[in-house]
């Protein structure tokens, strides 16, 4: 395991979280943007903590995960009930 | 070698979710590539792996949940055009020129990790818990899901 290698992985969840959350209007690839970027702070926060020196006690972890939580299940229910009134979506397969 | 062999797992994982045109592969390449995610912090001796993976798994739940609740017919799905090439090919480019343009940068760089190993001495501990702003900021967000999802289920 190297820095190289986490600050790669950080690189690749942040571009795939960007593509799938603007450049598509699908449900789907939105809430899995939601995970990417929830997986990319964790992988800085805990890059922070290699090279800072810091421990966070696991409460970054916890606070992000609540955030996107929080986000995934509103959109979730917005994303449904909208559908339900309009009846068009772009969800495949 | 451990650490090529893992970036490049993750970076085909990646480009296959993108390319992957049904959401249940969708949600299994992602599914992967987290799990790549949480071996790389569980060899790291990360203490809070499995706390991240919990979540992950929370997540990937509900997603699962909304995607076999919209196949069942109960909401409208009418197919859509897509606009394939654009939306495959962009991503796919963008992640090859940076992860090469990250290895040119990082190329004579001293990699501490693999000649030493971590140095695991913590100078200053930091537990956002003690804040009261962020105590505040979640109790209100919970409180506005639940009265946000009262509503919604009212409606109905």
């Amino acid at each position: 395991m190297t820095y190289i290698s986490i600050i790669m992985l950080i690189m690749i969840t942040m571009i795939v979280g960007i593509q799938l959350m603007f450049g598509r209007q699908n449900a789907v690839d939105f809430f899995l943007s939601l995970v990417s970027f929830f997986s990319s702070f964790v992988l800085i926060s805990y890059l922070l903590e290699i090279t800072k020196k810091v421990d966070f006690n696991g409460s970054l972890v916890i606070v992000f995960g609540i955030m996107f939580l929080v986000i995934l299940i509103t959109a979730v229910i917005v994303r449904l009930s909208s559908y339900q009134a309009r009846g068009n979506s772009n969800i495949e397969g | 070698m451990i650490a090529i062999v893992i970036t490049i797992t993750f970076l085909i994982c990646n480009i296959i979710m993108l390319i992957s045109i049904k959401s249940n592969f969708k949600l299994l390449f992602s599914f992967i590539c987290s799990l790549i995610i949480y071996v790389v912090l569980n060899l790291n001796n990360y203490a809070y792996s499995h706390l991240y993976f919990s979540i992950v798994l929370l997540m990937y739940f509900i997603i699962l949940s909304y995607v076999k609740f919209s196949q069942t017919g109960r909401v409208r799905v009418l197919a859509s055009n897509r606009n394939v090439y654009s939306n495959n090919l962009i991503p796919v480019v963008a992640i090859l020129t940076s992860s090469i343009f990250i290895l040119l940068l990082l190329e004579n760089i001293n990699d501490e990790i693999l000649n030493e190993g971590i140095d695991k001495t913590i100078l200053n501990t930091v537990d956002v818990f003690n804040f009261q702003e962020i105590q505040f900021a979640s109790v209100v967000s919970i409180l506005i899901l639940i009265i946000f999802t009262i509503n919604r289920v009212k409606e109905k």
